[in-house]
């Protein structure tokens, strides 16, 4: 990790993306006193996270499913956290019904699927009620309920008004969740910018115009400065302008129009982008 | 640091090693200390002078139930690091010295008062079986039991301590054994003067003592800090390896 300066705003769902190895676990680990940083600091409210008295009152981590104990019910493991923070013994059965673990709160987590342990790491890190959260991959392992439930409660945990950053592999899961980017190449921070943002700077946004003078519009096109691509006869594909200035320049040439559908790239779309460019220059700031 | 101690007591009683564990020392304790008297008692019936009071025949039935001691305070730290749950376990108690403390306390604390229990079963296991040749008084036995829960606790304070240096069940318990067992013949077996001045500060050294009310090679208080040294710097060990390593 080097020169990662961030800021995670409240209210917000804040998804951290990043080919594996970009340091988006280190970063996470970092925040919560795990790891340490070599230079520099992770800060929450201004405070380490190791100075915080009762942590999970503040801070819900899910780093890893696979941290509890095996030999360990459900209940025990969320009992002891609870404990060990003075929080009142009632929110455990409060978070395994949110988790949906009340059925098998008594079993032996050794016994729990992955998904199962994913909504245990959920519960714990719910446990004690906390403005900030932090999901590493939190839907791996989990069904498609399961991968509904998570982007429903990650959503209306932001709606509360609380700091959620929410990182995955998947991008159509980040395209649903996610109202701000945060994108890391090998421990490079490449873009920190809203969603719409992020899409938005993508040259994979575009507009197909089709109309029976393509050509000529294409000409007067380049003279305003935007790219077009020649497709078929009639069709071009314009970047870097809008639908209005495209329709305007055509009613003032004259020219008929038949179609003109812009089309917004993908997250995923914009992410490759974005990362193969990290990959190929290395470092670069900003976007 | 309330809830530090309540986090460690709850990890504690909610896996199944530590009342298996704390079963088995009580079963080793109860059978090594019923053959130790059997067999002091078939001495004395052939003329030798094998008298001693039955609660110190505890310190030879430890030797073995020492073991399964040493295991449940090793897991209480290793059990940690090999689920995986250390990190939970510091994301709830981030501050290290907080969390050691706790950890250590609660697990010193439950295993002298294992002592305690233990010094009762081996007496009344082995006092039956001994007759005149066991014979104590309530001293006898108040003291033993109170010399078997320090060391105990001593050696709780020690496990904890490296396997949080170590983070592994089968490095602490193999360091332990040596430690309580091999290193100790050791220094006996080669017949050099000052190799022997060092066994005598070895932990088990100053468990006998602490268990016998022995005075040879010292009495019950500086064995008592000989345990403590041992337990505090293995402890110090541990702090500085959380300090220094990533969880």
């Amino acid at each position: 990790m080097s020169g990662l300066s961030l800021e995670i705003a409240p209210g917000k769902v804040t998804g951290f993306l990043g080919p594996n190895g970009a340091g988006k676990s280190t970063t996470m680990r970092m925040i919560t006193g795990l790891d340490a940083p070599s230079a520099g600091s992770a800060t929450i409210g201004g405070r380490p996270y190791t100075a915080i008295r009762h942590p999970l009152r503040e801070v819900g981590a899910l780093l890893d499913a696979r941290a509890a104990h095996p030999g360990r019910t459900a209940r025990a493991h969320l009992l002891g956290l609870a404990r060990s923070n003075g929080i009142a013994a009632d929110r455990v059965a409060e978070v395994l019904e949110l988790a949906g673990l009340t059925a098998v709160a008594g079993r032996r987590v050794g016994s729990f699927s992955l998904g199962m342990s994913q909504r245990l790491g959920i519960a714990a890190a719910l446990i004690g009620d906390p403005a900030v959260l932090l999901f590493d991959e939190p839907v791996n392992g989990l069904d498609p309920d399961g991968v509904r439930w998570i982007r429903d409660l990650v959503r209306s945990l932001a709606a509360e008004g609380r700091t959620v950053l929410l990182s995955s592999h998947l991008m159509s899961e980040m395209q649903e969740t996610a109202d701000h980017l945060v994108v890391l190449g090998r421990g490079h921070l490449i873009a920190d910018a809203p969603f719409g943002e992020v899409i938005g700077r993508s040259s994979l946004n575009a507009i197909r115009v089709r109309s029976p003078h393509a050509e000529l519009l294409h000409r007067h096109l380049l003279g305003l400065g935007m790219a077009v691509e020649s497709k078929e006869a009639e069709e071009i594909i314009v970047t870097g302008g809008s639908p209005a200035e495209i329709g305007d320049l055509a009613f003032r040439h004259g020219i008929p129009l038949h179609e003109l559908s812009p089309r917004r790239a993908t997250l995923e779309e914009a992410y490759m982008e974005l990362t193969a460019d990290s990959v190929e220059y290395g470092k670069r700031e900003g976007i | 640091m309330k809830g530090a101690l309540a986090f460690e007591w709850t990890k504690l009683w909610t896996v199944r090693s530590t009342p298996w564990s704390l079963f088995a020392a009580a079963l080793l304790t109860a059978g090594v200390a019923a053959v130790v008297g059997v067999s002091a008692q078939a001495s004395a019936e052939n003329g030798f002078d094998t008298a001693r009071p039955a609660p110190h025949t505890v310190a030879d039935a430890l030797t073995l139930g020492q073991l399964a001691v040493v295991v449940t305070a090793t897991l209480a730290v290793t059990g940690e690091y090999a689920s995986g749950s250390i990190r939970t376990t510091l994301h709830s108690v981030p501050a290290r010295g907080r969390m050691l403390i706790g950890k250590a306390a609660v697990v010193t604390g439950v295993l002298g008062a294992a002592g305690l229990c233990l010094s009762a079963i081996g007496t009344a296991s082995a006092a039956p079986l001994m007759g005149e040749t066991g014979s104590f008084t309530a001293a006898d036995a108040v003291g033993s039991a109170l010399g078997t829960a320090a060391y105990l606790a001593g050696l709780a304070l020690l496990a904890t301590g490296l396997g949080t240096v170590l983070r592994s069940a089968a490095g602490t318990i193999t360091a332990m054994i040596m430690l309580l067992m091999a290193v100790p013949q050791l220094t006996q077996i080669a017949g050099i003067d000052w190799l022997e001045t060092v066994g005598d500060f070895l932990p088990s050294a100053a468990g006998v003592v602490l268990m016998t009310q022995d005075t040879d090679p010292y009495g019950t208080g500086p064995a008592a800090l000989v345990l403590a040294a041992w337990g505090l710097a293995a402890l110090t060990g541990g702090y500085v390896t959380l300090r220094r390593r990533d969880a």
